[in-house]
């Protein structure tokens, strides 16, 4: 038996129940079987599924990946449950002492001395602290705890990226679908208006689109939703290609041909043969642009479309070093956290996709 | 000689006029085709293609035969291969043109030809998976050529087909079972709480285990494919059955297995095949019937016995001569034809086969041969035997 037969089955104790076909029938028909003993029950048959979860978990880099991200989420999700001390835009308003130095200079030539002023002032906000048991993190400009102001700012952005990618997939697959099946001229017009699509140059756009937005009327606190779904409005052309090719490839098969002779609704050939799939291709380049819809998002919240103040996402924590160089001389402790955090998700986010690119291609029989 | 310096390719032309006289005689003797020998080709071709067009109009009226599983008349398949700027179709590839056959109930048709010939286009037009550009297919009496995909849809459970690759015509991500009973569910054969055991009685009917219900279709070998591949057509109860090459695929202890168990079903259950296939021996081993295809086009059809024992057609002749014999003492009169298939999109004037035709004479390339019962039940399309009635 070969590594491949082997591979089909997954034999907990080590028995020989691993079902063998013995083809050493000179009767034709039924007697093909007669050797053939029925499977054992210790022997697990293994549904594609589950074939592709081990050829994924055999690789290194894609637990590493899903490691990444299932802590981004705990992080995210649990971490203000366990560290609950601060509150999401809580201020520390505790009672600090800042020295401040004043020079004073007396005489001249060389008699000239200089004083210095010591003053001693009490703040009663915590602005700019350094890492501390209070603040493992230290504080912001504003006096908010850099930690749980991570965590918060992680589930705003990795929602909006999710929200973001699950729009795209939808209007992809719908528009991807129609063209591939129908064909045609419904096809022809689809792809040409995705042509237009994959044209247009993000980035300006959706500045322009930022200002429109405060023009008409849109609250701060909605413009990051507001531009992440028109980012997704006209980023679906690739997902609608990948889609459109797939089923165009798909419908010939001649699985498609019997499904055809059955006489199954068009619905059902839809629904029920053609998507399933399609879904490993669309899992894998969802996941792959999970990482760039970050990118995005902490790029337009550095360029001041983000989240408003006093809330916070990874991007709009950044941000700050854009107004005060001081900030990105002297506190890393500020700026540095929420970029190591995208970094990680994105890096995540693109082990898994491509661990699953590699799990899900049927030719990888090992 | 005298080589014309001006023009030196006329004097082969002349030379080739003067042998070809000769050559027009003799076929105006051959074929009793003396009118034919100085006409105007395009002119005459057209007229009789009229006439023939007329002849297949009137046929088309013609009430179905009842004795008939399946009557097709005239059937042709076309696909458009240019369109002009309007969207109006410039040039076809005749996949399938104008084939005529019927077919009884409990019979086998196999269909035979070389590759490109439009065999798999025919079994797919028949079973309307292609759209028929024209004439008729009647299926138990009624014409199901014109029929709208929804009014179709009941009549899929009576024909069902078998593919060659039994790879690709598996779903990959349902198991056995599920692929089986999707079809029962879907018509509503049996009622719900039955269906796992109608699968089961018809897998077992088409030698598969039990167990294999839970399994996918990526661990079995390719027998067992085409094993499950019979049992899904099998499972909606047809009675037409069309294999297009269910064995090609398959080494040859199989084929054997597989072919068996196909004649074993038609035994029990009365089945009525139209068997596709390429190889000759297979399908004088299965069919009653077999119809032989050239370039979209079938050139004889009759009883298995008549057209092995009496080819009529030049290429039927030369088809058989390449069944290999397995006794070595048997002298083989291989008949080998020239040069390749022509392109069906632009297929030969005249006789399509007559490029290649060791008998051919000068009418084959004008006018194509009628195709006319010559025997009992042995229809042929040559001019080597009497065209008139």
């Amino acid at each position: 038996m070969n590594k491949r037969d082997e591979e089909k089955f997954e034999s907990i104790p080590e028995t020989d129940g691993v079902a063998e076909v013995k083809a050493t029938s000179s009767e034709v028909g039924f007697a093909e079987f007669n050797d053939e003993k029925p499977l054992d029950k210790n022997v697990r048959l293994l549904s594609p599924g589950r074939m592709v979860a081990r050829r994924f978990f055999r690789s290194k880099l894609s637990i590493i990946g899903l490691v990444l991200i299932i802590g981004l989420f705990v992080f995210s999700w649990f971490g203000p449950v366990v560290y609950n001390r601060w509150g999401e835009t809580e201020t520390d308003y505790a009672a600090t002492i800042q020295y401040e130095y004043n020079e004073i200079k007396v005489g001249s030539g060389d008699n000239e001395y200089t004083f210095y002023q010591v003053i001693e002032r009490t703040v009663y906000l915590s602005e700019l602290a350094p890492c501390s048991p209070d603040h493992p993190l230290g504080t912001d400009k504003t006096g908010i705890d850099v930690l749980t102001q991570l965590m918060y700012g992680g589930r705003i952005s990795l929602t909006i990226s999710f929200l973001a990618v699950f729009v795209t997939t939808i209007l992809g697959v719908v528009f991807g679908g129609i063209a591939g099946y129908f064909g045609g001229k419904i096809d022809n017009v689809i792809m040409r208006f995705c042509d237009i699509l994959m044209c247009l140059p993000g980035m300006p756009i959706l500045l322009i689109v930022g200002t429109l937005g405060e023009g008409v009327g849109i609250p701060n606190q909605f413009r990051i939703y507001f531009l992440m779904g028109f980012l997704a409005l006209i980023s679906w052309g690739g997902i609608a290609r990948l889609v459109r090719g797939q089923i165009l490839f798909l419908r010939e098969q001649e699985y498609m041909v019997a499904a055809e002779a059955m006489g199954y609704s068009t619905t059902r050939k839809i629904f029920k043969h053609l998507l399933p799939n399609v879904l490993p291709q669309l899992i894998v380049s969802m996941t792959l642009s999970l990482g760039s819809m970050i990118l995005y998002e902490a790029t337009l919240s550095y360029l001041n479309l983000g989240v408003p103040a006093p809330n916070a996402a990874w991007g709009t924590m950044i941000n700050i070093i854009s107004r005060d160089t001081n900030v990105l001389q002297e506190n890393f402790n500020v700026w540095g956290p929420p970029g190591i955090c995208i970094i990680l998700a994105v890096l995540g986010f693109n082990f898994v996709g491509d661990g699953l690119r590699d799990a899900l291609d049927p030719k990888m029989r090992r | 000689m005298k080589i014309n310096l001006k023009n030196p390719f006329k004097k082969n032309k002349d030379e080739e006029t003067e042998k070809a006289s000769p050559q027009d005689v003799k076929t105006e003797e051959n074929a009793e085709a003396g009118e034919f020998g100085s006409f105007n080709d395009e002119e005459e071709a057209r007229k009789e293609q009229e006439e023939r067009d007329l002849k297949a109009e009137e046929d088309l009226k013609l009430p179905p035969d009842p004795e008939a599983i399946l009557e097709v008349r005239h059937l042709k398949k076309y696909f458009v291969l240019g369109k002009n700027l309007i969207g109006k179709p410039t040039s076809y590839l005749r996949a399938v043109d104008d084939v005529s056959f019927t077919l009884k109930k409990g019979e086998t048709l196999g269909i035979v030809g070389e590759s490109g010939c439009g065999k798999t286009t025919l079994g797919r037009t028949i079973l309307k998976l292609y759209e028929p550009t024209a004439g008729q297919v009647f299926f138990k009496q009624q014409d199901i050529a014109k029929l709208k995909p929804s009014k179709m849809r009941p009549l899929r459970t009576q024909m069902q087909i078998i593919f060659q690759d039994p790879y690709s015509s598996l779903p990959p991500r349902s198991t056995v079972g599920g692929i089986l009973a999707e079809p029962v569910r879907v018509h509503n054969l049996v009622p719900k709480e039955e269906t796992k055991d109608y699968v089961l009685k018809i897998m077992e009917k088409c030698g598969l285990r039990d167990y294999y219900y839970e399994r996918y279709p990526h661990e079995f070998s390719g027998g067992q494919r085409q094993r499950i591949c019979i049992a899904r057509a099998l499972s909606v109860n047809p009675e037409l059955v069309v294999c297009d090459e269910p064995v090609s695929a398959l080494d040859v202890s199989i084929q054997a297995q597989i072919i068996n168990l196909l004649k074993d079903l038609q035994d029990k259950m009365g089945f009525t095949y139209l068997f596709i296939s390429h190889d000759l021996s297979v399908v004088k081993h299965i069919s009653d019937r077999i119809g032989v295809m050239y370039l979209g086009s079938m050139v004889e059809f009759g009883n298995k016995n008549d057209i092995f024992s009496n080819p009529l057609h030049p290429y039927t002749q030369a088809l058989f001569s390449a069944v290999p014999n397995p006794n070595p003492d048997v002298k083989m009169n291989r008949i080998v034809l020239s040069g390749d298939i022509p392109s069906p999109a632009n297929p030969p004037k005249g006789c399509k086969f007559h490029t290649r035709c060791p008998k051919a004479m000068e009418i084959c390339s004008h006018i194509a041969p009628v195709y006319k019962e010559y025997e009992p039940g042995h229809f042929a399309a040559c001019h080597c035997y009497p065209q008139e009635d």
